[in-house]
C-alpha cells in the first residue's frame, strides 16, 4: 500500500494522504487527473469495486469534494479518491465508462448537488425530483424550513416546539443553561 | 437452463437507438409504484416487446428522501432518532452505523459486552428481515402459506426486541458508546426457544416453497447473478457471496440463528446469571413465549463451535471464560 501511494504520490501529485484505519486510506487528487487515476487504481491495482460516490458541500471554502470510494477484494483495502471541484462551475469527468453503475450516482450528484458530469447517460433525467426549480437541495444554502414553509401548508392549531427550548423552559426550568 | 450472459469489466453504455413506440411491438407498461411485487414508492418504467423485457428504466420516486439533509440541521443525538427511520425492515444496522460513525469521530471505545450485544441484536435484526422478505418474495410468487409462517416467526422476534428494548420496530438500543440495557432476566431461554422453532420453520420453507413446482418453473435460470458482474454492477454482501465470489465481506456464513445461540450461551456477553435487568414488555413477550411454545418442535438447537468476533465487532481478542 504506502509505495504503492508513493508512487502514485510522484506520478500524480496525491495530497492529504490519511490512513483512517486498517484497510481505509483517503487521498485528494487534482480534478485533471483524477479519471486517469482511478482507472490506474482499477486497471493496475486491484482496486476494481466502485462502492460508491458521493459529494460534501465545503460551501465556507468555495468548493465540493467528489468522493470515490473503492474497494480491493484481495486486499480488503478501500481508498477514498477525493477531488475538489470550484463550487460555482462544478463539473467533473464522468468515469461511466469504467463502472457502468457509476452513471446512477452521477445522475444522482447532478440533481442533488448540481455537479455535472458532460457525457453521463441520462444525466438530465429526473433522478428522485419531479418537475424541481429550485437550486439543488443537497447544496448547504438550500433552507429546507423555508422552502417547506413557502410550499406546504401547516393544519391549524398545529404547533412545534424546539426540543432545546422545550428542555430549558419546561422540563428543567430550574436549571437556567447555557444558550 | 438458459446461460446468463458473460460481462466485461465495465458495461456497454454506448447510447441506442430510441425505440420505435409507435411500430406497433412495443407495449409501455408501468410496474410500480402501487404493485405487490415492489413495495415502497419504487416503479419501473417496462417496455415489453410481447413477453420479453427490450428497456426497463428505474424510478427511485421518494425512496431517496434525502435523510442526509433532514439530519444537517439537527445534533448528534437529535440525528440518533432519524437514522433509524431509513429502512423499517432492518433499522438496527443504520443505529449501528450512525453510533459507529460518532464514536470514531469522537474516539469513544466501546465495551466488548456492549460489542457482543449489538452482534446478537444485529443478528435478529438480520433474522426479522430475512424472514420478512422471505414471505414477501414467497406471496409474489402467489404462494401465500409461507408468508403467514414467516411474519409469525418475525413477529415472535419484535417481541423478544420489544423487551429488551421496549419497541418493536425502531429499537434506538444501539447508541453511541455501547447499547442502552443489558438483557432481561429469562430472555436468554425465550430467544433460544425462539430461534428452536425458526430452524425448523427454515426446513418447512425449504420444502413448500424453493421446492414448489411453482417456484421453480417462475424462478428457475432468471436473474442469475455471476462472479463477473460483481464490479460492473456494484454488487456486495450476500448477494456476492451467493454467486460464488468468496472475498465479498458479509457476515459470517452459519446460519444467523447459531449466531445468536453462541452469543447467548458462549460469548462474554452470555448471560451467567440473573441480572435483574428490567423487562420492557413482559406480559406481551409471556403471551408470545406461551403461543409459540404450542407450535415449537424439541428438536436441539444448533450451537456452533467457538467463533471469532463477528465483522462488526472490533476484532479485538476475546477472553478466555471462566471455567
Amino acid at each position: 500500500m504506502n509505495s504503492m501511494l508513493e508512487r502514485l504520490s510522484k506520478e500524480f501529485h496525491i495530497t492529504d494522504i490519511i490512513e483512517r484505519k486498517p484497510g481505509l486510506t483517503t487521498f485528494t487528487v487534482d480534478k485533471d487527473v483524477a479519471e486517469t487515476l482511478i482507472r490506474e487504481l482499477r486497471d493496475r491495482e486491484g482496486y476494481t469495486h466502485l462502492n460508491f460516490m458521493t459529494a460534501i458541500d465545503y460551501i465556507e471554502r468555495g468548493y465540493f469534494t467528489v468522493v470515490y470510494m473503492l474497494h480491493n477484494h484481495a486486499a480488503k483495502a478501500s481508498l477514498s479518491v477525493h477531488v475538489n471541484i470550484d463550487r460555482e462551475h462544478a463539473e467533473m469527468t464522468s468515469i461511466h465508462t469504467l463502472w457502468a453503475q457509476a452513471w446512477t450516482y452521477q445522475r444522482e450528484l447532478r440533481e442533488l448537488w448540481g455537479i455535472r458530469f458532460p457525457g453521463s447517460p441520462r444525466l438530465d433525467e429526473d433522478f428522485c425530483l419531479e418537475g424541481w426549480d429550485e437550486i439543488p437541495p443537497m447544496r448547504r444554502e438550500f433552507d429546507t424550513v423555508a422552502y417547506c414553509e413557502r410550499t406546504f401548508v401547516s393544519r391549524d392549531g398545529r404547533a412545534t416546539t424546539d426540543p432545546r427550548e422545550h428542555m430549558h423552559e419546561v422540563i428543567f426550568p430550574e436549571r437556567g443553561g447555557d444558550r | 437452463m438458459p446461460q446468463p450472459p458473460t460481462h466485461s469489466s465495465s458495461l456497454d453504455m454506448a447510447p441506442r437507438e430510441p425505440l420505435d413506440l409507435s411500430s406497433g411491438k412495443y407495449v409501455k407498461l408501468w410496474q410500480g409504484p402501487q404493485h405487490p411485487g415492489i413495495t415502497g414508492n419504487m416503479s419501473l418504467e417496462l417496455t415489453l416487446c410481447g413477453d420479453e423485457i427490450v428497456e426497463c428504466k428505474t424510478h427511485v420516486g421518494y425512496l431517496h428522501r434525502g435523510f442526509e439533509k433532514f439530519m444537517e440541521r439537527r445534533t448528534f443525538i437529535q440525528n440518533f432518532t432519524v437514522v433509524c427511520r431509513i429502512a423499517v425492515p432492518e433499522p438496527t444496522f443504520n443505529e449501528y452505523l450512525y453510533s459507529a460513525a460518532v464514536e470514531e469521530l469522537a474516539g469513544i471505545e466501546v465495551p466488548e459486552r456492549a460489542n457482543w450485544l449489538r452482534a446478537l441484536n444485529l443478528e435478529m435484526m438480520r433474522l426479522a428481515s430475512f424472514l420478512m422478505w422471505t414471505g414477501g418474495m414467497s406471496g409474489a410468487f402467489g404462494l401465500y402459506t409461507v408468508p403467514n409462517w414467516t411474519l409469525t416467526y418475525r413477529d415472535y422476534i419484535l417481541d423478544l426486541f420489544e423487551e429488551l428494548t421496549g419497541a418493536r420496530i425502531y429499537h434506538m438500543y444501539i447508541v453511541p458508546g455501547g447499547v442502552r440495557n443489558p438483557l432481561p432476566d429469562g430472555w436468554k431461554e425465550k430467544t433460544l426457544e425462539i430461534l428452536k422453532g425458526t430452524e425448523k420453520l427454515m426446513r418447512e420453507v425449504d420444502r413448500v416453497m424453493l421446492n414448489n413446482a411453482v417456484f421453480k418453473a417462475r424462478a428457475k435460470g432468471l436473474g442469475v447473478i455471476t462472479p463477473d458482474m460483481i464490479d460492473p454492477y456494484g454488487i456486495v454482501g450476500p448477494n456476492a457471496r451467493a454467486c460464488g465470489f468468496t472475498n465479498a465481506t458479509c457476515a459470517k456464513t452459519n446460519p444467523t440463528w447459531c449466531t445468536i445461540s453462541w452469543i447467548l450461551t458462549s460469548s462474554p456477553a452470555a448471560p451467567q446469571t440473573p441480572t435483574n435487568a428490567p423487562s420492557y414488555a413482559s406480559r406481551k413477550s409471556t403471551s408470545a413465549s406461551a403461543s409459540f411454545a404450542r407450535c415449537s418442535s424439541a428438536r436441539p438447537t444448533v450451537v456452533p463451535s467457538r467463533r471469532a468476533c463477528p465483522t462488526y465487532c472490533t476484532g479485538r481478542s476475546r477472553p478466555a471464560k471462566p471455567t
